[in-house]
């Protein structure tokens, strides 16, 4: 699945850096606490957090994530906008938990290596 | 004052006179929502410098601001504060462990090590804050805990502008004597 495909499939707005939109999504983290996100998250997730400051998209890029999703309405921060453009990594928005969203993705069938 | 960010990572920010530092007690209690619940989190009494009691703060002390870190740190700077990252040792609340690294664009004049590891081999220990100036304190939030780590510096003066300069090491100011 691609993130736009997602982004369709679920009605999870796009807020920024549409041009990686056609990025696959290889697995997904949910976390909020950047450091164990930098150490754990799988290359090329999809990430789901509350987290909307800067440093998250040079965590995404660092993990080449497929995107970003801020749930539970939180906002992202206008230099994550910007950064997130700039590296083209997407950053959608998902007003609900990140638990509902999470089951959703793994029941479309998006895995770890683990589970 | 220590703040905690939007973000959730708190920051010490350090001024000279009293004004400066109720400036942004308005900015900050304007920014911090909820009340507290006593029951839950403990009461926040209001004591004079003789432990009389004044009163209480309903104000949820314990939770975030809806600061962002930035905002914090362009704000003390324009008021002449010093401003310092809380125990960046610590996984919660410290902004290494929060947002795994320190931003290129924040402007902080230093960081700071709390009481659990000794200040000599923080520098190894931690990642990425080699580059930065770096104290430790006590981040004592109960009497008991006031002087439980210190740090010394090399002043003409105790105040917040020699300690800047010390953090700099500039003007033969210098951390740790």
């Amino acid at each position: 699945m691609t993130v736009k495909e997602l982004s369709d499939r679920f009605d999870v707005q796009v807020v920024a850096g549409e041009k990686g939109l056609n990025r696959p999504i290889d697995g997904g983290y949910c976390g909020d606490l950047l450091s164990d996100v930098m150490a754990n998250a799988p290359q090329g997730c999809i990430w789901l957090t509350v987290q909307g400051h800067q440093n998250v998209v040079a965590i995404a890029v660092l993990k080449e994530m497929a995107a970003i999703v801020l749930t539970g309405g939180h906002e992202p921060d206008p230099e994550t906008v910007e950064k997130a453009g700039v590296e083209g990594i997407p950053i959608l928005a998902w007003e609900g938990s990140a638990y509902h969203l999470t089951g959703l993705i793994h029941a479309a069938g998006v895995r770890n290596s683990d589970g | 004052m220590e703040i905690c960010s939007k973000e959730e990572v708190h920051i010490l920010v350090l001024f000279g006179e009293l004004e400066q530092a109720l400036v942004v007690q308005q900015h900050v209690y304007g920014h911090l929502p909820g009340q507290n619940e006593a029951k839950v989190f403990g009461y926040q009494i209001i004591a004079d410098e003789n432990d009389e009691v004044l009163g209480e703060s309903s104000r949820l002390l314990i939770g975030a601001t809806e600061l962002g870190l930035q905002e914090i740190v362009t704000k003390a700077r324009s008021l002449g504060g010093v401003t310092i990252a809380s125990h960046v040792d610590r996984p919660a609340f410290g902004i290494i462990g929060k947002l795994g690294f320190v931003p290129d664009d924040l402007r902080i004049d230093g960081v700071e090590i709390s009481y659990r590891i000794p200040l000599e081999t923080a520098c190894d220990s931690i990642p990425g804050i080699k580059d930065f100036p770096c104290v430790t304190s006590s981040d004592a939030h109960c009497p008991d805990d006031i002087g439980r780590a210190w740090t010394s510096f090399l002043l003409a003066a105790p105040t917040v502008e020699e300690i800047r300069l010390a953090l700099k090491g500039e003007k033969g100011r210098k951390v740790g004597i």
